[in-house]
């Protein structure tokens, strides 16, 4: 048979792409509005937010990706901020070459990065998975059955999450991160002691907004925040991308993404 | 940091072996929280002969962590445990192999293996996954059934909505599952393969011409019972059967684990 791969990049970047258009500009603290309709697809329905048996917002669907969450984190700050760097950490994003990026290297994206790609979420009275068609396949696993943090935890790529709910939102504090992957293409790293308390809303049935606070003293003078909103992708599905079958980008990368800040710099 | 303790390579010896054996937990991390809400004995225990638990429209809820049983013929002590649909089926089964998969059968024993795609990364399918050790989590939902499996963190959807096979033009490692209800089974129907996997670490081979049944039953709270049904004609002469347990894993979780960077891929021998 014939590998099909490029055929799947191909329809993954295209998909990317229009996934790109839908991405309604601006960032998560703009207020809830219904984005243009793009050509040939629905805008995402409108209605209220569905509701699980026990009245808690049900989050399930297939959700688009946030464009912020990609080339560089900064994106996702409020407008005017800049990331907090440590003097280390501004010069290790410097020294950064785009093909030693894991994410490149078919590794996962760890917290916040988005893939370009849909993900899911599948929620349980005891768990909230994230199921991601890109970052390698994989999942997120969020526990809701009200354990607390281990001590000492073992450092991983997607950490530890705890997730509760505060009203209608759901809030998953996570730690035990290990420090490998970056955070965007720009390269900004960060180091095992990373806590994040990620805060999801979903205002219509249609749109899916967060703040994520991100606590890094090892490698950022202070926590910050960044601000995420994507679509509901009606009648979408996850489609199967395995990174690790045909990865042929990485040995055509060179230097640095020139949209990051701190390559202009 | 996170060491990748599922692949054991020994340095020595003229032929490096690479031993994937079920996952060894790595530090106790989150691997003795109580799951709640499940029968329990009088002792504390998880009562795993409790009665099968139902969804609110009254179908099974096949829900749940699952380890794989051991098959019916294990590999007899001393030999190396590689992971084999033969485990599950009786002493002395022979599989229908077409000559030429029986030839291809043949080499990837005699090489042990050494070009699974596992070792490269790239997923355990179907039933490969079932085959090998290591928990997976059925989270079942009225319009999806998800298997998550803790080996590479990876998962398979298969959907219950109602929609029929589709065409397929770009043939996928898990292929396109569809699922529906017979009774207390979850029958799920799955096409779309591409012929890059292998049905087990022992090197059965497929084509994309692969169609597998499996159909789902929970006969208990702690049990789950997959019969897998292997219909591939241009591989075997005619459809074969096995039939896998699984028992229910309480009061865990699966971990993290990402196949970092093809390490192991460059300690096969050429």
């Amino acid at each position: 048979m014939k590998n099909n791969s490029i055929q799947s990049c191909l329809i993954g970047a295209a998909l990317g792409t229009l996934l790109l258009v839908m991405q309604t500009p601006g960032q998560g603290q703009q207020p809830a509005a219904a984005p243009a309709s793009v050509k040939g697809r629905p805008a995402p329905p409108n209605r209220p937010a569905p509701r699980l048996p026990d009245g808690k917002p049900d989050f399930a669907g297939v959700w688009g990706s946030d464009q912020h969450f990609r080339q560089d984190l900064a994106d996702a700050l409020k407008p005017g901020e800049n990331l907090p760097l440590q003097p280390w950490a501004l010069k290790l994003t410097k020294e950064h070459l785009s093909n030693d990026d894991p994410e490149a290297n078919c590794l996962p994206t760890g917290v916040p990065r988005m893939s370009p790609y849909p993900w899911r979420i599948i929620q349980t009275p005891t768990h909230t998975y994230f199921l991601f068609e890109g970052n390698i396949h994989s999942f997120r696993q969020i526990f809701m059955d009200g354990r607390a943090h281990t001590k000492d935890v073992n450092p991983t790529w997607f950490g530890e999450s705890i997730g509760k709910w505060d009203g209608d939102t759901l809030v998953i504090d996570t730690i035990g991160y290990n420090d490998k992957f970056w955070f965007d293409f720009a390269g900004h790293p960060h180091t095992e002691q990373m806590h994040t308390i990620e805060r999801y809303r979903r205002p219509d049935l249609g749109h899916l907004e967060w703040e994520t606070l991100i606590d890094d003293p090892g490698a950022y003078t202070r926590p910050f925040t960044v601000y995420g909103r994507v679509n509901l992708l009606p009648n979408e599905e996850l489609m199967e991308y395995i990174c690790q079958e045909n990865n042929r980008d990485v040995g055509h990368i060179r230097g640095k993404d020139p949209r990051n800040r701190e390559s202009k710099q | 940091m996170m060491k990748n303790l599922n692949c054991l390579i020994p340095a020595s010896g003229a032929l490096v072996l690479l031993i994937c054996a079920t996952p060894v937990a790595a530090p106790a991390q989150w691997l003795k929280f109580k799951t709640p809400g499940i029968p329990r004995t009088a002792d504390g225990k998880p009562n795993l002969t409790a009665p099968a638990p139902k969804t609110a429209d009254g179908r099974p809820d096949l829900s749940g962590l699952w380890n794989n049983m051991r098959g019916e013929n294990p590999p007899a002590r001393g030999e190396e445990a590689t992971e084999s649909v033969l485990n599950y089926m009786p002493k002395g089964t022979e599989l229908p192999l077409q000559p030429w998969a029986q030839e291809l059968y043949k080499q990837r024993v005699d090489s042990q293996g050494v070009d699974r795609p596992s070792g490269y990364c790239l997923p355990h399918t179907i039933p490969d996954a079932f085959v090998h050790g290591g928990p997976k989590r059925i989270i079942q939902t009225p319009t999806i059934v998800a298997i998550l499996y803790e080996q590479m963190t990876h998962f398979r959807q298969i959907f219950m909505d109602g929609r029929t096979r589709p065409e397929v033009t770009l043939p996928a490692w898990y292929g396109y599952s569809t699922g529906k209800w017979e009774g207390d089974a979850l029958v799920v129907d799955t096409i779309g393969f591409n012929d890059r996997s292998w049905l087990d670490d022992a090197g059965h081979p497929h084509t994309d011409a692969l169609h597998t049944i499996e159909r789902f039953t929970r006969p208990d709270f702690g049990h789950l019972r997959v019969q897998i049904t292997i219909d591939d004609p241009k591989a075997y002469t005619k459809p074969w059967t096995e039939t896998i347990r699984f028992e229910l894993a309480a009061d865990t979780e699966m971990l993290e684990d990402v196949c970092d960077n093809e390490k192991d891929a460059a300690h096969y021998p050429k």
